[in-house]
């Protein structure tokens, strides 16, 4: 018996305004959108490559140590077509050096930032206003309409039990709205795999389905909301009234409210503190190895590549190195390496807590409003189209990682220790010169000095064939399963809670 | 017989659940939306005061110095406004502060204040609860208007007294109109009172008349969705159907056509990237470093001595590249202004667009404040290098030769820190903002009286049956 009310319901919704419009409505804005979406994924792949490439070429470009530095770059995601995320305004490039413990992602696609005072539009955006609105526009009149036309009573006087026309109802009016998703989504797809520069694996195939079955739990859940008022209406009108107040107290005003809720409830520290603090911090190790060149002052002479050394940053280059200037980086270097490591992870814990206080802040604003189907929904779609924030995280942490293999590559090849750290030259070839006899001109000195000159260009490059490359890894889709599970199974409890609900409102529903 | 018809839908409308629904809903989010805006206000104040104080000390310890107060950085902060309560146009996303020397404007950090790891929000102000919650009242206070009371069957009956077609419809949208200036009205003053007793907000009479036009406009505004409504119910036979279509129509010109603004610009309206301006600026110097060159082969060997017989030569040299490097900059700043604009004014094809741009003119917010801003920040380096000049002048002892290099072939005496040009935001006048706002304005009029005669039109050939 449910199953007649429902293609009972499911035909005579085909053919009615709301579903025509709806659909076509829907159809048309996402091959609009996934469109343009799709070439702003080719221009972000396109510098992904780039990145990719002018690692390389500094890597081939490398003389001494010390000038290394990788980067660790986040290819686009695909599903970011669905779904922009968080992770679409927090970058995807990190330089990652000696000096410095990755914290923070740089957007390499820099394009106007005035531009970032409009809002961003994606297919998600699109499914969460159409698909709920949809919704409820299907379910605000699935009793007070038919009560309103006469016919309910008509139908509970037959053999029908409240039960099964309640279910009946509901599964048909939801079965004509997978319809419209299902379009919605495999249009979705079909645009993607017809462009040339999208390659679509099975796994995104998968996620597209997954995010199917949770779109439609979002809808479901407020066609079940639609039906829930609709059985404590008995005028079609108020219903509609009711329901689209819902729908905006839900989907705008709420979201809305509870971020600033977190802003004033969980308040943050300001970034300028935390700036302050890793600078003093920055000082306090200057001024350590500024004390140790004190104690020990740098011989002087030598001559260094222009705008190429850096001491605090940790960047050396001579072209040309007396030996009182090999003796003196051969001890010095190994200190300050140290010191610096110890100052970097130093700086990196202020950072850190920084950091748990901002994802805390975030939290907070979807804990606070989990009861809320659309933020379920949002949750769950970030998780699946890998643009949530612990993406990002991962992606950081992944960064850091990779900075530490950096730097035991550098204790494997004992950098620290060779002269190789600071210059091409050897310390066999360096003048045994003070700078006081090199700038008198024509003295012994001077021309000791002279014949030191090598040029660097026609010197071998490091080989760094063996340096670690970054390699980003993807979260697995069972990660993201099991990431989505609990709050999956939340918004299905919301939906068989309100189920519940309507069905044993309908039970004393006034059907004259 | 039209006051008659207006009062009796007056009245519906009044008693009506959706009417109870929006005013309590408005008021709700009005409150919120004032407590928010006070608090953050004061906490920009505060903070505004204490930078502000901070550059005025700076300015004084300069004083003593010419030549250090021509090279000295200005942090110049961008004053909190009131206005914003009423729209405040995505301004924590623009840069809030430039710093000014003599010389040159610096490229502004362009870092957002809020947090990044919470997911993108509208500012919660007036233009928020009226773009989009009184709008979408709007459409629910007409969808029903013509295919409501066909199938109660009173249309009919109405109609069939000697009652115009013209006046049944123009009563309904007056009605409209007036049920919906309730909650508006009642809002914008609760908003003003609850500012102004328990915020210490209060705003000026300019301000007032602004926030009056303001009002007017938002009529406009909401008055075009009216029609809307009232065009749809017109055009279709049930309200199921005339809702669905207006809630479509609705989503897709007050949220996705007002949102796509950055997609249109990065696809029409490219502009260089930074590096781009940064590699003409560095083509453009040696261009001129070339050309001085071979004026005066010494330009560029400086050995301290301010009164060089060449010092003019490089002072000359310096500014060229000075002024060739602050041109390009400032036309980078208009490109990247002009291009914003530009895809806001493709998507004037939704009246939420012109609105919102149309309240941030009036009350100087958003990318309109940043804009003048910018232009009062340009306007302040050609006063103080003015004065710079001037005071310079009137020093016998200076060499004259004023450039960013060196400091001291200029004047080294100190300088009356009262004189020195402050910088200080204006505010618009009342008659410049509307003629701002003026062209946003008449497309609104436009939206209004082509929806009108459409409504009229389809009204008049409504099958009433």
């Amino acid at each position: 018996m449910i199953w007649h009310i429902t293609k009972k319901e499911f035909y005579q919704n085909l053919i009615t305004a709301r579903f025509i419009v709806g659909t076509i409505l829907t159809i048309v804005l996402v091959v609009i959108i996934t469109l343009i979406l799709i070439e702003e994924y080719n221009l972000k792949n396109e510098s992904y490559n780039n990145n990719l490439q002018q690692n390389e070429n500094h890597l081939k470009d490398v003389y001494v140590y010390s000038e290394i530095e990788s980067r660790a770059v986040k290819p686009p995601e695909i599903l970011s077509i669905f779904h922009g995320g968080i992770s679409r305004k927090l970058g995807n490039l990190v330089y990652v050096r000696r000096q410095e413990a990755p914290y923070q992602a740089s957007d390499d696609v820099m394009d106007n930032p005035l531009l970032k005072i409009f809002q961003y539009v994606d297919i998600f955006l699109v499914f969460k206003l159409i698909f709920s609105l949809m919704a409820l526009l299907f379910a605000f009149d699935l009793f007070s309409g038919e009560k309103e036309n006469g016919t309910l009573k008509l139908m509970l006087s037959s053999r029908v039990s409240r039960a099964q026309l309640f279910a009946g109802k509901i599964f048909g009016g939801m079965l004509s709205l997978t319809l419209t998703l299902i379009l919605g989504i495999l249009i979705h797809l079909l645009v993607m795999i017809l462009s040339p520069k999208v390659f679509i694996t099975e796994e995104i195939v998968v996620r597209l389905f997954i995010i199917l079955i949770i779109t439609f739990f979002y809808t479901a859940s407020f066609f079940i909301i639609g039906a829930l008022v609709s059985t404590l209406t008995h005028r079609s009108a108020t219903s509609l009234t009711m329901n689209l107040f819902t729908w905006v107290v839900l989907v705008i005003g709420l979201p809305n409210i509870a971020n600033y809720a977190a802003e004033r409830l969980k308040p943050i520290e300001s970034i300028k503190i935390i700036n302050e603090k890793a600078k003093a911090l920055q000082k306090e190790f200057e001024n350590k190895l500024d004390s140790y060149s004190e104690t020990n002052p740098e011989p002087p002479g030598g001559t260094v590549i222009s705008g190429s050394t850096d001491e605090y940053g940790g960047y050396y280059k001579f072209r040309r190195a007396n030996l009182n200037q090999f003796k003196f980086y051969k001890h010095f270097i190994p200190f300050s390496e140290n010191l610096r490591q110890e100052y970097a992870d130093k700086i990196y814990s202020v950072r850190q807590n920084f950091l748990t206080t901002l994802k805390s802040q975030a939290n907070f604003v979807n804990q606070s409003t989990i009861f809320s189907p659309v933020r379920m929904y949002q949750i769950l779609i970030a998780i699946m189209t890998r643009t949530d924030l612990e993406n990002h995280i991962d992606f950081l942490s992944q960064a850091r990682i990779h900075r530490t293999q950096m730097l035991d590559y550098f204790k494997s090849k004992n950098a620290y220790r060779v002269t190789r750290f600071f210059t091409i030259m050897t310390e066999q070839e360096a003048p045994d010169v003070t700078s006081a006899s090199v700038f008198q001109d024509g003295s012994e000195g001077d021309r000791i000095w002279e014949r030191s000159s090598i040029e660097w260009e026609d010197r071998p490059h490091l080989s760094l064939e063996d340096f670690p490359r970054f390699i980003y890894k993807n979260e697995s889709l069972s990660r993201s399963l099991q990431k989505a599970l609990p709050v999956f199974s939340a918004l299905v409890f919301f939906n068989v809670l309100f189920f519940a609900l309507g069905f044993y409102c309908f039970t004393r529903y006034d059907v004259r | 017989m039209l006051i008659n018809l207006i009062l009796k839908e007056l009245k519906n409308n009044l008693t009506s659940l959706r009417f109870l629904l929006t005013l309590v809903l408005t008021l709700i989010m009005i409150i919120i939306s004032t407590f928010i805006f006070v608090g953050q206000y004061h906490e920009k104040l505060t903070d505004f005061r204490e930078l502000e104080n901070k550059k005025n000390e700076q300015l004084i310890d300069n004083s003593n110095n010419l030549s250090s107060l021509a090279s000295q950085q200005q942090t110049i902060h961008l004053s909190p406004t009131r206005m914003e309560l009423i729209a405040e146009g995505g301004i924590k996303h623009l840069p809030k502060m430039f710093r000014v020397s003599t010389f040159q404007i610096y490229e502004p950090e362009f870092v957002s204040t809020e947090n990044n790891f919470m997911n993108r929000f509208t500012n919660i102000d007036w233009t928020f609860i009226i773009a989009f919650l009184l709008s979408f009242f709007a459409i629910l206070l007409t969808y029903d208007a013509a295919t409501g009371e066909k199938s109660d069957g009173t249309l009919r009956l109405l109609l069939s007294h000697s009652v115009s077609r013209s006046t049944v419809i123009s009563s309904k949208y007056l009605s409209a109109l007036i049920t919906i200036v309730i909650p508006l009205i009642l809002g914008i003053i609760l908003s003003l009172l609850l500012a102004a007793f328990f915020g210490q907000v209060a705003y000026s009479s300019l301000e007032i008349a602004k926030i009056i036009f303001y009002t007017i406009a938002a009529l406009f505004y909401l008055s075009i969705f009216m029609l809307f409504g009232l065009l749809v119910t017109s055009l279709t036979k049930n309200s199921v159907t005339s809702i669905i279509i207006l809630l479509f129509i609705w989503v897709i010109s007050a949220i996705l056509i007002p949102n796509s603004g950055g997609k249109i610009a990065a696809k029409f309206f490219q502009i260089p990237t930074r590096e781009q301006i940064d590699q003409q600026i560095r083509d453009k110097r040696s261009e001129i470093s070339d050309a001085h060159m071979a004026e005066y082969e010494m330009t560029f060997a400086w050995n301290g001595d301010p009164r060089a017989e060449w010092v003019p030569y490089r002072c000359r040299a310096v500014n060229a590249m000075a002024d060739a490097r602050n041109q390009i900059n400032h036309d980078y700043m208009n490109q990247r202004i002009n291009q914003v604009k530009r895809a806001k004014s493709i998507l004037k094809i939704s009246p939420t667009t012109v609105f919102s741009s149309l309240s941030e003119q009036i009350c100087t917010t958003g990318l309109d404040h940043f804009e003048y801003f910018y232009q009062q920040i340009v306007d302040y380096r050609n006063q103080l290098r003015q004065f710079i000049i001037e005071t310079d002048k009137s020093d016998p002892d200076s060499p004259h030769q004023i450039y960013e290099w060196e400091s001291s072939p200029m004047s080294q005496k100190p300088v009356n820190s009262n004189a020195i040009p402050r910088f200080q935001e204006k505010e618009l006048s009342l008659f410049k903002t509307i003629q701002k706002a003026l062209s946003n304005f008449a497309i609104l009029i436009v939206f209004n009286a082509v929806l009108f005669i459409a409504v009229f039109v389809a009204f008049g050939r409504y099958d009433v049956r």
